[in-house]
């Protein structure tokens, strides 16, 4: 029988891993995976590891870890300093990796061959992305690594003229697409990021209400299900734990102060890529600025990114994309299908 | 008499339930009729000829009774195969049919079975009301087909559920075709570039 191929498109995130696939499989999974931290708990959860969701329900049992920050392999630039803490990350990584194809071949035959193209930040080092091929190995048949921003921008056939603008948790990357393959001049990753709205948005509760219990996971979960920058919906009143006894309390100035935090350091780094555009075509770019990852579903943040810009500098264009979650990964998934196969057995005749 | 006794005992080859029933009310009519012979043993000839006529008919009636309750059971089991077997036809027909769209042949070919099979199972089990001594010993044979019957709608309904769950996938029989990838220069142009990244990465130290 012939061997059937599965393109893939995956997106390692910090907080989020994401896959696209020819099969129709469309899914993501919180990049968490969890080990049990004794017989008990093993017995109890009846697997050796645990992914997603499910690992952060049952935190109190595992050893919950995080194998990805700043959209790179933990301890990736520190692999000579900390060498067994980058060796237990790089396996962590590959568990959820393996864990996230499974969930993607569903059906497939185990004969399959498996094809994919993964994202990495846009000015992710060297070392960075070998980490990821490293992972990949045993898993993946073929593999290629393309920048994030570069891969939504082909996903959406935004090839010039457009600057894209990636929020994920780790990192927000920008990258200004003219017609040809970025470099690194075209591009430029941020490191406050949906982490960093956490962080801050902590930090404003605790401020106000000293004796509140929160935690990063619950600050996270009330970001994702009430973020907003707009001014015009409903005030949030979340039940919150103070000394034990759940409180209502008026979260949404917090809210907004932390989602907008991120946005000066964004419009920063679009006025230097406008800037450093050619002259004859910044009118162009500057106006067609696309949000994507999951940090743009954040309630009227394209608009607040375009006001500021308005504001500090005289002009902007700002829109979202249909599915910011998936804009990543369908983009990967495009690049794979399309490339021809004599270039993937090009390249794994020059593999060593 | 012995025209009735001979009917009671061919009653002994059907179910035990009816017969136990019928039997009963063979008793009674027995009882009935023998106590009328009785009764008219003490009356004129003509009378006890009339009396005993009358008990052998009904016992005759009593067997009759008997073979239409069996006759009953038997309609009643096969209209409930008859109708599960034309429900099991339609739905596969139901399923059957916007696979069908997609691939025709494949689908015709699955929903063969069924459509036959729903035909068939109506008349399969078709009784003739006056249930001959023929007809009534084959109910039991009947009876065992109906409860394999039972059994392949059964795994029939199995197979549905799962098609409906994961879809009807046809078999990859010939090589699949490659389809030519159409790109643009400039596409052409972004993938080489990504494969030259690739490979100097893969070179690097």
């Amino acid at each position: 029988m012939a061997e059937t191929t599965l393109n893939l498109g995956i997106d390692l995130g910090t907080s989020r891993s994401v896959i696209a696939c020819d099969n129709g499989v469309r899914t993501f999974v919180s990049s968490y995976v969890g080990y049990p931290k004794d017989a008990v708990s093993k017995k109890l959860l009846g697997k050796d590891v645990v992914f997603g969701e499910e690992a952060i329900r049952n935190r109190l049992a595992l050893e919950l870890l995080r194998p990805f920050e700043k959209g790179m392999i933990k301890y990736s630039n520190f692999a000579d300093k900390e060498p067994q803490e980058f060796e237990r990350h790089m396996s962590v990584a590959r568990d959820l990796l393996r864990h996230l194809i499974g969930l993607a071949k569903r059906e497939d035959p185990d004969n399959v061959k498996i094809r994919a193209v993964i994202g990495a930040p846009a000015l992710a080092s060297t070392q960075n992305k070998k980490s990821l091929l490293q992972i990949t190995s045993g898993i993946i048949d073929d593999v290629m690594i393309t920048s994030e921003p570069f891969a939504v921008a082909y996903g959406l056939n935004l090839l010039s003229h457009a600057l894209i603008v990636d929020i994920g948790a780790g990192t927000v990357d920008l990258c200004r697409m003219q017609g040809a393959i970025p470099t690194e001049d075209d591009q430029i990753t941020l490191t406050r990021a949906g982490d960093y709205i956490d962080e801050v948005f902590l930090s404003l509760i605790k401020a106000r209400h000293k004796d509140v219990d929160l935690t990063t996971n619950m600050v996270k979960r009330l970001k994702e299900e009430n973020s907003t920058i707009s001014d015009k919906g409903e005030n949030v009143v979340v039940n919150l734990p103070i000394a034990g006894k759940p409180t209502p309390i008026d979260i949404t100035e917090e809210l907004r102060t932390a989602c907008k935090s991120i946005v000066p350091d964004i419009v920063e780094g679009i006025r230097t890529l406008v800037a450093s555009f050619d002259p004859e075509f910044q009118d162009t770019l500057k106006h067609n600025v696309i949000l994507a990852g999951g940090g743009s579903q954040i309630g009227g943040l394209a608009k607040e990114i375009e006001h500021y810009m308005q504001e500090h500098l005289g002009y902007g264009k700002v829109s979202r994309v249909e599915e910011p979650l998936y804009a990543g990964a369908n983009g990967g998934l495009l690049l794979c299908k399309d490339m021809p196969d004599e270039y993937w057995d090009e390249l794994k005749k020059d593999t060593p | 008499m012995a025209g009735g006794l001979e009917a009671i005992s061919d009653i002994g080859a059907y179910s035990q339930a009816t017969f136990v029933y019928s039997g009963l009310v063979v008793e009674s009519l027995v009882k009935r009729g023998g106590g009328a012979v009785v009764d008219c043993a003490k009356c004129s000839g003509k009378a006890i000829a009339d009396c005993t006529k009358a008990s052998a008919n009904a016992v005759v009636e009593a067997g009759e009774y008997s073979l239409a309750t069996l006759e009953y059971a038997g309609l009643v089991s096969a209209s409930i195969v008859k109708r599960s077997g034309a429900a099991v036809g339609a739905c596969a027909r139901m399923a059957a049919a916007p696979v069908g769209k997609v691939v025709s042949p494949v689908a015709r070919g699955v929903a063969k079975p069924f459509a036959l099979l729903a035909d068939k199972t109506g008349k399969v089990f078709k009784l003739k009301k006056k249930a001959s001594e023929d007809a009534l010993k084959n109910l039991e044979t009947k009876v065992q087909g109906l409860e394999s019957l039972a059994d392949t709608v059964f795994k029939l309904e199995e197979r549905i559920a799962a098609m409906e769950k994961y879809g009807v996938r046809a078999a990859v029989t010939t090589a699949p075709v490659r389809e030519k990838k159409d790109l643009s220069e400039n596409r052409r142009a972004f993938l080489r570039a990504i494969v030259e990244e690739n490979k100097l990465l893969r070179a690097a130290a």
